[in-house]
């Protein structure tokens, strides 16, 4: 048999090349969309910061009474979401995209500006909420534990909406985060802190949760 | 990287420019002019029809056939009843003689199978021109004038129709349906660099002199289970071009049960695997695109298929041991992380639109519906097809894979893989 001849060689170039632009197209376009998000999340940590700083100005300069405030619901809002789509940037784009860490850097400033805030509330206004820290670790050998982990407590914190919740990453490199391990002695993780009782590493089940606030 | 993102994207790369080089090869044979037989020049034809146990629907094929626009005493058929135990060859009897100007033989053998039942036709024939026709399937009426224009062009050695699902009802058929809807663009694109390497044994055209060179079907008698795969494959090897006529409707009976359909889908796999083994030399430059791209390409794509579904097969399982665990750590309050969960989707939404997958997805959904409205076009009325696009969507890829897999494990233990 003759050998038999390609229809177009060119063709096959125009392929690969055409081809080749999609692929990349395709990747371009997420990448805009995870920029768009962050810039949403840079957004919305802005208010909150506007709306703690906002809160303190109004207790201090105007003398407010702290107990009248209804930014306490909006905050609570606002952390929400913000944890859900870090977490989610995290997995996209991995946890050590420098623009993920300083989001994730400016979240545990807030969290904890939001602790200060409850704390002062508990003490002022009778407010009978509890605490719980949540020390987890992204690191890809510890993932699927503290994935785990934090599931289960979603679930607690789920049913019990007088639990406030602050999550830490346990490895995120910020002066903050070192100072609430030293100030609350973490030293492991997964770890679940009630900083007015127990403790526990790696809980089971939401029971042993639970027993943290009995 | 997880190595499964590497082989996701990796195969979606392939398949990019795999797809992007049919759409420019259907563009490209658009401006071609064929050499095309007219009205006058039509020679004559022979349909044969190797029926085995086809009582419900033998005569239907018979006339539908029959019916066909094709010039007088220029068309005859051949039914051959491979000892059917039904009521086929009574049938069948009634028809012969003379109807719509078409000549009607009836011969009954020894069961021997669909190859063996092909060739005694074969024998019998008395055109230039062959075309097997499976007893279940019905044409259109200008089906075989459309395939018969290809011949004029003597390197042609067969020509495929464009196969449909005839009443598509149960959930498996409407499947069927929307796989042969898009096959249509395909198979076009395939032809215009002269790479279709199947001629569906349900109704496909062949030049005489072919078989008389170099011999007739090799079927069941020689462990072969697709005798049509294998013809297709043997005019490549031999330096010949398959042709596609789009606008030659054939409409055939598809298998409403899983079991049925897996039965026949292992045939056409395993018969695949042992073809190409056969004809492995087709693999190269030596055979041009085909060889070289379209080959290639085609097992590329089912080693990635079967790759994704044991990969999912695992991961489910893994998956769906890790959630029972986590439940019965949660007392099983379903209703709470149901909640968080669905509240957790609706916060990061664009996680998923940022996702390359989910791009691509969307761009082959895209792809399929242009692929859908060419075969509107060409078809006409393609029926009810929205509810089979969904479960194309959601099962088709499965089952592809759970398919292949199948096949090479009973391939590997040697199990026999019957007709029917």
């Amino acid at each position: 048999m003759e050998r038999r001849k390609f229809y177009s060689k060119s063709r096959y170039v125009w392929a690969f090349f055409i081809g080749t632009l999609i692929f990349f197209f395709g990747f371009y376009i997420t990448f805009l969309i995870s920029q768009a998000e962050l810039r949403s999340i840079g957004e919305a940590q802005s208010k909150i910061s506007y709306g703690l700083f906002e809160q303190k100005l109004k207790e201090s300069f105007f003398n407010q009474d702290i107990c009248d405030s209804d930014i306490y619901q909006t905050l609570n809002n606002y952390r929400s979401i913000q944890i859900g789509s870090i977490g989610a940037l995290e997995k996209k784009l991995g946890i050590n995209n420098k623009l993920v860490l300083e989001r994730k850097k400016f979240y545990t400033l807030i969290q904890i500006s939001h602790l200060e805030f409850i704390e002062q509330r508990k003490k002022e206004c009778k407010d009978n909420s509890s605490i719980l820290f949540y020390f987890y670790s992204n690191d890809p050998n510890d993932y699927e534990e503290s994935n785990r982990v934090g599931r289960i407590i979603d679930v607690f914190g789920e049913e019990r909406k007088d639990v406030q919740i602050y999550s830490f990453d346990f490895n995120l490199e910020s002066e903050l985060i070192e100072l609430m391990k030293n100030k609350y002695n973490i030293s492991e993780y997964p770890s679940i802190i009630n900083p007015y009782g127990n403790r526990i590493k790696s809980p089971k089940n939401i029971k042993e949760i639970e027993e943290l606030f009995s | 990287m997880e190595l499964i993102k590497i082989i996701t994207y990796f195969s979606i790369y392939v398949g990019l420019i795999a797809t992007t080089f049919f759409i420019l090869s259907f563009f490209a044979d658009k401006k071609n002019k064929k050499k095309l037989f007219n009205d006058k020049e039509l020679p004559s034809v022979t349909i044969i029809i190797p029926a085995f146990n086809e009582e419900k629907s033998i005569a239907k094929t018979i006339e539908s056939i029959c019916d066909s626009n094709y010039p007088n005493k220029k068309m005859e058929v051949i039914v051959i009843d491979d000892g059917s135990k039904d009521d086929t060859y009574k049938i069948a009897k009634k028809y012969i003689g003379t109807r719509n100007g078409k000549l009607i033989k009836v011969i009954r053998k020894k069961n021997g199978g669909k190859g063996s039942a092909l060739n005694l036709g074969i024998s019998k024939a008395s055109s230039p021109f062959i075309f097997s026709m499976d007893a279940d399937t019905f044409v259109d009426p200008d089906a075989v004038k459309e395939m018969m224009r290809y011949f004029k062009d003597e390197q042609v050695m067969s020509v495929s129709s464009t196969m449909m699902i005839y009443k598509p009802k149960t959930f498996l058929q409407k499947i069927q349906h929307i796989e042969y809807l898009f096959g249509i663009f395909l198979r076009k694109s395939f032809a215009s660099i002269n790479s279709i390497y199947v001629t569906p044994g349900a109704f496909s055209a062949y030049r005489k002199s072919f078989f008389d060179k170099y011999g007739g079907y090799i079927g069941m008698e020689s462990n072969n289970l697709t005798e049509d795969l294998e013809m297709a494959m043997r005019i490549h090897y031999y330096g010949y071009k398959i042709e596609n006529s789009s606008e030659a409707l054939v409409y055939t009976l598809a298998p409403g049960k899983f079991k049925e359909l897996t039965k026949q889908r292992k045939r056409w796999y395993i018969g695949l695997i042992k073809n190409t083994w056969k004809y492995k030399e087709l693999f190269g430059t030596k055979y041009g695109d085909l060889g070289t791209f379209v080959f290639p390409v085609a097992w590329i794509s089912i080693f990635f298929s079967l790759v994704m579904v044991i990969y999912l097969i695992i991961d489910s399982i893994k998956k769906a041991i890790r959630e029972i665990i986590f439940l019965n750590s949660i007392n099983y309050h379903i209703d709470s992380s149901l909640k968080i969960s669905l509240e957790a989707l609706q916060r990061s939404m664009y996680i998923v639109f940022s996702n390359p997958s989910i791009i691509f997805l969307i761009l082959f959904i895209i792809l399929l519906g242009v692929y859908l409205n060419y075969a509107r076009k060409k078809v006409g009325d393609i029926g009810k097809w929205r509810s089979g696009l969904i479960l194309y969507f959601i099962l088709f890829a499965l089952f592809f894979g759970f398919w292949w897999l199948v096949s090479i494990f009973e391939l590997i233990i040697g199990k026999k893989t019957k007709w029917r």
